[in-house]
């Protein structure tokens, strides 16, 4: 069986970013958007807003990318899980990910990817509309 | 038997609509009605005579709870009186969502 | 915490950029926001000062909620002397540009002085700089908000600014952010474009904490709960405020053709269900709702304008989605010019974002100009060719648009309906509080409203009280001073926080008191428990009463136009009826402890440490 993920529905998103808020707690300790794993884009004045993370894609380009072998699966929930002992900040990941979901950290000087918070993902929770499940 | 003209608010017909698919109660309204009712909010509806805004607001599955507001030809009917107002034939009545803040 | 404990103020006329601690005792007592900024404000400032002068002082304030996961936890309030009013403004927004500027690291902003020219402020986070605006003087909030996205490459970042409207001085110009959110009311964009600063773009990645995070993610979680299951949060999730149009016009209580009538024939056409039925070409009006930041609400109406409609027919510009219509944007772009046509509407309100102006005030000076058309006052001669009868689209649409861009007869609906009454002999018409126009909701039928209405320290406004469950049970003036004061507190208390006061149809003052209480330190004060926060709120106020007091407003300004006084209201619930005020407003007078002339006592002002 195949691990659960992220399902993501865009038509549901308000962008009201509780999302991005739960996720930055979680990962940074404090309400800060802009460090958030999840990202909510807006188009179109308004009229579409979509969240979007890491698809914790099975080839991962970003694992294959590391030089230093920082990201590493984890078999039970098939995350790709950065090792911060590992990263030297390279930002050679960044690169690889055609998508876009590694990102730098500046005040930590490594990268910052969805992990699905170990298995309960709390954007999910934090979500008003049911635009995010876990399935 | 009384014949009562409805207006419903915009806000509520969603959920006139549904009560009346769910609703037994309300058998005498069909699916072609509650089209009727979402477009226009009109509605023309038979009842006992005697019957009340409480009778009415049961007939159509909408929660009494809730603090609706009901108008019977262009003057309010207070709440106190939902259970003993007599509604009479031909008249219109209004039916509303609560005041609040826009 | 809560708090980022740091403001920024910035002089235009010298150019001086400060980051000053917050005084946290003011913080104590005023907690953040509307109440805190009018704090700054008063200590600040001569309340004589002419609003547009260099002296007067904008300041924007989140509060210790803003940024942070409270539901509707986005909003922002801009301080300051409104040009409308002659009175203290203030006026709330979502969006988010607030959430952006706490996130930057300020609890407010102050702005005072005058750039010899047009200039904008860009903050990222420590740093704040000022820059020549000549590129963007002249022309529109949303071409301003794009431009500067795409010059500092960043769509992250928020931008508040001012069209055309508030660089020329429309008494009713607002500060619009986020392309469609704005700080509406009172004329604050217009004090923004006298201090020649056409926009501010903030980037903020710093985050925000609050004292005590478990114990405030409960309560966030808790309260956030109670808010989903509440009837009224659903409503305005799925209609959004528009929903009230229907029931006004049942109850009587909608002005149409500027308060002649208190009932519309065409509500049907512009009503939420107009806004989802397709029309003759299968065009729906909505395309969707839309949150402001961190709210769980959504009650933002996001939709289009029918292409082949005469207002956009030749101008694909305006094709594309847009902030749709509220209640009321609907109330004053329709039933109080006498419009149902729902394409006019929505494009009529686009115009407002696109150029910076409030809707409702705009809509009811063009209602008085209307009116004064139609008794012979004023003529094509005086319009210049325009057909102002009540139900004409047209009128509606170009006159947004002059207006906006201050053009024709546009510059003298930019006066407001006061002076613009004033002006041709017939003040009577102007339907407002202290300069300021009315919202929809007629004070003959809601008669708590009416009170609030001339109370409301920043003229009519129907957003600084709540006593629409005593109105709709009973339709005279007898019990509604004690609401209606009780709730300006609460009220006040609210726009203080940093959440937005549509929480309040699910959550009291309990709800605040967790979510603050966590939020934030109590100080020496202790915990931020329910008696202190509604005193924080009386005490607010009675500040801003303080300051239009020492502004020179006095009782004679607690008023509404003698149309509500002495004319009865023609139909609905409330017909026959006038306004109580003259016997509500001393009961309420009383019941703040203010002398018979609305004067707070000298025990009043000790008892909320105000003396």
């Amino acid at each position: 069986m195949n691990p659960k993920q992220l399902v993501l529905d865009a038509d549901k998103c308000t962008s009201c970013l509780q999302c991005e808020m739960a996720c930055s707690l979680e990962h940074e300790g404090l309400f800060n958007p802009a460090r958030s794993r999840i990202k909510v884009f807006e188009f179109e004045h308004g009229k579409r807003s979509i969240p979007y993370t890491c698809t914790q894609c099975e080839e991962a380009w970003c694992m294959k990318a590391c030089p230093t072998d920082a990201i590493s699966i984890n078999a039970t929930l098939g995350t790709k899980v950065v090792d911060e002992s590992k990263c030297v900040g390279c930002k050679v990941c960044t690169m690889a990910c055609p998508y876009g979901t590694i990102n730098y950290n500046s005040s930590t000087g490594k990268v910052n990817k969805c992990n699905l918070c170990d298995g309960d993902p709390q954007c999910v929770s934090a979500c008003p509309t049911g635009a995010i499940t876990f399935a | 038997m009384i014949t009562l003209h409805l207006k419903v608010a915009s806000s509520l017909r969603d959920t006139l609509c549904e009560s009346v698919r769910e609703s037994t109660a309300a058998s005498s309204l069909d699916e072609s009605t509650a089209a009727e009712i979402m477009q226009s909010g009109r509605l023309s509806l038979q009842m006992e005579e005697g019957s009340t805004p409480s009778d009415l607001l049961n007939k159509l599955g909408l929660p009494t709870e809730q603090r609706l507001m009901i108008i019977v030809d262009g003057k309010m009917v207070a709440r106190t009186e939902y259970g003993t107002r007599e509604l009479t034939d031909g008249v219109t009545v209004s039916l509303n969502p609560p005041i609040q803040a826009g | 915490m809560g708090w980022q404990k740091q403001i920024l103020r910035v002089n235009l006329t010298t150019g001086e950029i400060k980051k000053e601690p917050l005084i946290m005792d003011w913080a104590q007592d005023y907690l953040g926001g509307r109440g805190l900024a009018t704090k700054y404000l008063w200590e600040g400032m001569d309340p004589s000062t002419d609003p547009m002068s260099p002296d007067n002082m904008l300041i924007f304030a989140t509060g210790p909620l803003t940024g942070t996961m409270a539901a509707t936890g986005g909003r922002y309030t801009v301080v300051t002397k409104g040009p409308l009013t002659n009175a203290i403004a203030c006026s709330n927004s979502g969006g988010k540009f607030g959430a952006e500027l706490k996130f930057a690291g300020y609890d407010m902003l102050i702005l005072e002085g005058r750039s010899v020219k047009p200039v904008y402020l860009v903050i990222i986070d420590d740093k704040v700089e000022l820059k020549d605006a000549a590129d963007y003087w002249g022309t529109t909030v949303w071409h301003t908000e794009e431009t500067l996205k795409e010059v500092h490459k960043d769509p992250q970042i928020k931008v508040a600014s001012i069209g055309v409207a508030g660089e020329q001085g429309v008494k009713y110009a607002c500060i619009v952010n986020d392309l469609h959110r704005a700080a509406g009311r009172s004329g604050v964009g217009a004090v923004m474009g006298s201090k020649h600063l056409k926009a501010i773009a903030v980037r903020g990645t710093q985050g925000v904490s609050v004292d005590k995070p478990k114990v405030f993610m409960q309560a966030a979680t808790e309260t956030k709960a109670s808010l989903e299951d509440d009837g009224g949060r659903k409503s305005l999730t799925k209609y959004g405020t528009n929903a009230m149009i229907d029931t006004m016009n049942e109850f009587g209580g909608l002005p149409t053709d500027n308060f002649r009538s208190v009932q519309f024939e065409g509500t049907e056409n512009i009503n939420p269900a107009a806004m989802v039925r397709p029309n003759a070409n299968g065009h729906v009006n909505l395309i969707t709702n839309k949150a402001c930041f961190g709210c769980t609400i959504a009650c933002g109406r996001i939709a289009h304008i029918d292409q082949t409609h005469f207002s956009v027919r030749d101008r694909k510009e305006y094709w594309h989605a847009s902030g749709g219509l509220e209640y009321e944007t609907a109330y004053a772009l329709g039933p109080v010019v006498g419009i149902d046509d729902i394409d006019a509407l929505t494009f009529a309100g686009y115009l407002m974002n696109e150029h910076g102006m409030d809707p409702i005030s705009f809509g009811v000076t063009l209602a008085a100009a209307m009116e004064l058309y139609d008794l012979g006052i004023i003529d094509k001669q005086t319009t210049g060719g325009l057909d102002l009868s009540f139900g004409n689209a047209e009128a509606l649409t170009t006159c947004a648009e002059l207006t906006g861009k201050q053009e024709g007869f546009g510059v003298e609906l930019g006066l407001g309906a006061k002076l613009l009454c004033q002006k041709y002999g017939r003040p009577e018409l102007a339907m407002v509080v202290k300069g300021q126009e009315f919202a929809g909701y007629d004070s003959r039928a809601l008669q708590g409203m009416g009170l609030g209405y001339a109370t409301s320290n920043r003229g009519a406004c129907h957003l600084k009280h709540d006593v629409f469950a005593e109105d709709m049970d009973d339709q005279t003036g007898a019990g509604k001073a004690q609401p209606c004061k009780t709730s300006q507190d609460k009220i006040a208390m609210v726009d203080s926080t940093g959440a937005c006061l549509f929480t309040m149809s699910a959550w009291d003052t309990g709800e605040f008191q967790l979510l603050v209480d966590s939020a934030c330190e109590g100080g020496s004060d202790g915990t931020w428990d329910n008696e202190r926060l509604l005193l924080t709120g009386e005490r607010i106020w009675n500040l801003e009463r303080r300051f239009n007091l020492s502004a020179g407003l006095t009782r004679a300004d607690d008023t509404l136009p003698p149309r509500l006084l002495k004319e009865p209201a023609p139909s609905g619930v409330a017909e026959g009826r006038v306004s109580a005020l003259d016997t509500m407003l001393p009961e309420y007078y009383s019941l703040r402890g203010w002398t018979a002339e609305g004067v707070p006592t000298e025990s009043t002002l000790n008892r909320l440490g105000l003396s």
